[in-house]
């Protein structure tokens, strides 16, 4: 039995230490915003923040994130949208949505360690893949929840 | 604006349904409760008393937006109020039939171009209905009252009502004669044209959209996958002594073209893949490699007669004063979709149902008739609201059929969802092609000759190749497909040449085109425009040394060649001005530029790079096009920066290889695309145009690849004839 804390919510599920968290996620708490789409830890698809840190969820064993705070995107917005949420609407940024929310999560704990970042660092450090290609949007969005006056590319 | 639960239809919160055939002419209306059943006619809008107006979109949304277009269409003719429009997806009735495409499938671009019309006119329809039983409650005429917001006025009594109060009374009235519904001219347009956030930003911003991995049936069995790593081969044996009493597995079932295990969860059934063993029987794919494969291009090239597709002219009597003769080559490609291929199916009591993110209802319906025997009413399909990328592949229903035989012979729902390898490794592929093009101009640099021959697989000679694993017979299904359509009848598959000066602008005199069909382990489909996105870069490849070979800038010798073209004239002179393309040694300065019409649109890219070494800087990316009318500009600009950064990432990296029978490439640290780190400056002009709408998902990928190649030619004053530009050791 593996003890979780999601989303601020404890949970006991019944697997073992070395199933991966992104289907632990989905397919034991339901948590289906989380997607698999490489499952081997290089597009980001899946992240999901671990203690505030942008994990991917796919490569993370379950075992090892025991008794750390685990926030899905179902869990962001504590209050209703997080910024970044309200900025991805704001530049109309999705395609067909299935690495977003993998993308927010990821631009959202840049953003924490990162509050003022220049388009070289955004560029630098938010590594995730979009196979629709909404990166010009993507990056507006970073620059726009990061309170950045110009916005542009 | 919101994206509707399903099932709102026949639900006693609509008040109004209105049914309508595949010609957009309006067959049925009714109130709710008097609703039979779907099958009747196709329900295409609702209207409930609370004003909310519910669209039906026939097309999926994969990405491209056609189901936020859609609903302006209808809502414009309409007079409604945006923010009270709901959507959902239609089932699989045949008269959601796309009326120009003749499929009802969200494929080749037919979104725009099949239902600008038809959704107007169900707006319009529903707007007379309105008007009229406004009209007659009030005893007033008809003429006499106006629309806006989901409401109904009269300006003489001051009277006002909304749709929702009028849907009952709309619903018993007579029907509007067809020849009475008049659409509105371009300029009382109050929608079409507008730039409208997409109508799913907010739950694909939120975590709330729902794909077909995300689909829950209960009682389901998940289902994985071991596949013989050489395309083709067969299970002889295996060995599931690690796995058959590990919790969760329930079976384990060797169907030839792979073993599946079934669990009760995803992971359970992909770690049983892991640790099962299976014994190969690799066959004949085992001696077939990338290198043997570009040798029997070559040699098809050389020595198989080709079989004409067009013909003007003598190519060998075209009085060139200057020819080239050259040989370009395009590699397989991957569609690497974001979501894992998938399906649900559940095979019970003489039907199957089926829950997909699938791109084309009519193959799902087609396919699995022939794998089950069943016929079109026995097979019901639910689509997920969302598909997570398509790029040409949904179209394909290896997990549907693979759920559905599976299902059958387990007696219970099966999820079958691919592993991102599987998907890379047992997919489709655009096709590799190779083509020789002998191509002249004359004393005033006119191109008066080409002759081009292409060796290349055929996507409609292998429409439903799908189907071959599970033993069905081929050669009766492939005939049914000729037989269906005059499209597939063809001597020439379209796909082979669409993209050449055959279907493009460029007049040619003396022209001849020769098609090779080849054969190979890689099974060909469709892949972002088609035979355009190798077909381009040759074309353009060419007419690029054919300027070279002028002695003429690029730019200049093209707008020559397409005098008669005025759409042409005005995208290339846009080109000009926005990129500042110079006047004088253009292509020295790294500028490389391409053009293309196809799917009714017309479009024109220019490339600024910066070579040192190998190392490629992409430092200007300018794109002109003309698609006719945008419906929705907002989501039209998406759709080029989407297929901008598809060019030239595939450009750059694009290819699957085979080495022995087995497919590379597995995930996309192979397969590389574009993160934001590659990311150029683009700038994007749309020309004003009251042109019926065409494509503008796939023609820009085109256009993008020649213009890099060429761009990268200039700066290093060398020809790349050959893609990937990562093959000659270029990266960015």
């Amino acid at each position: 039995m593996i003890t979780l804390t999601v989303n601020g919510r404890r949970h006991e599920v019944d697997v073992e230490p070395d199933m991966m968290l992104a289907w632990v996620l989905r397919d034991k708490l339901g948590l289906r915003g989380t997607h698999v789409c490489c499952g081997a830890g290089i597009c980001g698809a899946c992240t999901v923040h671990v203690d505030g840190d942008a994990m991917r969820s796919c490569s993370v064993a379950v075992g090892d994130v025991q008794g750390h705070q685990i926030t899905t995107i179902e869990g962001l917005g504590e209050n209703g949208l997080h910024p970044v949420q309200k900025a991805w609407i704001a530049e109309d940024v999705v395609q067909c949505g299935y690495c977003q929310s993998g993308f927010i999560m990821a631009a959202a704990a840049f953003l924490k360690a990162t509050p003022t970042p220049s388009v070289a660092d955004i560029k630098n450090n938010v590594t995730n893949i979009c196979r629709c290609g909404t990166y010009v949007r993507v990056q507006k969005a970073i620059l726009r929840a990061a309170g950045a006056t110009e916005v542009a590319l | 604006m919101n994206i509707a639960r399903r099932g709102f239809l026949g639900t006693a919160a609509a008040a109004l349904i209105l049914g309508f055939d595949g010609a957009g002419e309006i067959v049925r209306a009714a109130y709710a409760p008097d609703v039979v059943g779907p099958k009747l006619f196709g329900i295409w809008l609702s209207i409930s008393p609370d004003n909310v107006i519910t669209v039906v979109s026939p097309e999926v949304e994969f990405g491209q937006g056609t189901i936020t277009a859609n609903a302006m269409l209808v809502a414009d003719e309409l007079d409604a109020d945006w923010n009270k429009v709901a959507i959902v997806q239609s089932d699989a009735n045949v008269v959601y039939t796309n009326p120009k495409s003749y499929r009802l499938s969200t494929d080749g671009s037919w979104g725009m171009r099949g239902r600008f019309e038809q959704m107007r006119r169900i707006g319009a329809v529903t707007r007379m209905l309105m008007v009229q039983a406004a009209a007659n409650a009030w005893s007033v005429a008809p003429g006499d009252c106006t629309t806006s917001a989901s409401f109904v006025h009269h300006a003489g009594s001051g009277r006002t009502a909304s749709y929702g109060s009028l849907a009952g009374a709309a619903a018993k009235l007579p029907l509007p004669a067809p020849a009475s519904v008049m659409l509105r001219a371009p300029d009382q347009w109050r929608l079409i044209g507008t730039p409208q956030p997409r109508v799913d930003i907010a739950v694909k911003s939120t975590g709330q959209s729902r794909y077909g991995v995300d689909v829950v049936v209960p009682g389901m069995l998940s289902a994985a996958f071991a596949r013989c790593p050489v395309l083709g081969g067969i299970a002889k044996s295996y060995d599931d002594s690690k796995i058959k009493s590990r919790k969760g597995i329930r079976h384990i079932v060797n169907v030839g073209y792979g073993v599946a295990v079934l669990a009760d969860d995803p992971w359970t059934a992909r770690k049983g893949v892991e640790d099962l063993i299976v014994t190969w029987d690799n066959g004949p794919a085992a001696q077939v490699s990338s290198a043997t494969i570009a040798h029997d291009y070559s040699d098809a090239l050389a020595n198989t007669p080709g079989v004409v597709a067009k013909k003007l002219g003598d190519v060998t009597a075209s009085g060139a004063a200057k020819t080239i003769d050259v040989a370009y080559t395009v590699p397989y490609l991957a569609h690497m979709c974001t979501e894992p291929t998938n399906a649900t199916a559940w095979f019970h009591d003489g039907v199957c149902e089926f829950w997909t993110a699938t791109a084309s209802m009519s193959n799902v319906v087609n396919y699995a008739g022939y794998l089950l025997g069943l016929s079109a009413d026995k097979i019901i399909v639910h689509r997920t609201p969302f598909v997570g990328g398509s790029f040409g592949l949904r179209g394909r229903v290896d997990p549907e059929l693979e759920a559905a035989q599976l299902s059958a012979i387990v007696h219970a729902p099966v999820q079958v969802v691919r592993r991102r390898e599987e998907d890379t490794q047992h997919g489709w592929y655009r096709p590799y092609q190779k083509a020789r093009i002998i191509a002249g101009i004359d004393a005033n640099s006119e191109i008066v000759s080409w002759h081009e021959k292409v060796a290349v697989q055929s996507i409609n000679g292998q429409y439903a190749d799908e189907l071959i694993p599970f033993g069905v017979d081929i050669a009766q299904v492939n005939a049914d497909i000729k037989a269906s359509a005059a499209f597939f009848r063809l001597p020439v598959d379209f796909y082979a040449t669409s993209g050449t000066p055959i279907s493009g602008s460029y007049k040619i005199p003396n022209l001849l085109m020769e098609w090779v069909r080849m054969e190979t382990p890689l099974r060909p489909t469709h892949w972002r425009s088609v035979g355009y996105s190798g077909n381009v870069f040759m074309t353009e490849g060419a007419v690029d040394e054919l300027a070279v070979l002028a002695g003429q800038d690029p730019v200049a010798f093209r707008r020559a060649q397409l005098q008669h073209v005025p759409r042409f004239l005005a995208v290339l002179d846009a080109l000009v001005a926005k990129s500042g393309w110079p006047a004088q040694n253009a292509t020295a300065q790294g500028w490389g530029m391409a053009l293309g019409d196809g799917f009714v649109s017309c479009c024109a890219a220019a490339v600024k790079v910066a070579v040192k070494g190998k190392k490629i800087t992409i430092e200007r990316v300018v794109c002109v096009c003309d698609q006719g009318i945008t419906v929705n500009p907002e989501q039209t600009e998406a759709q080029i920066q989407s297929g901008i950064i598809d060019g030239l990432a595939t450009a750059l990296f694009g290819e699957i290889t085979i080495t022995n029978g087995q497919i590379d490439q597995a995930n996309f640290n192979d397969y590389r695309l574009f993160t934001l780190a590659e990311i150029p400056p683009i700038e994007i002009t749309l020309l004003p145009s009251r042109l019926p709408p065409g494509s503008i998902t796939e023609i820009i990928t085109p256009m993008l690849i020649p213009a890099l190649a060429h761009a990268v030619a200039g700066a290093t004053g060398q020809r790349y004839r050959e893609l990937p530009l990562s093959k000659y050791g270029f990266d960015v």
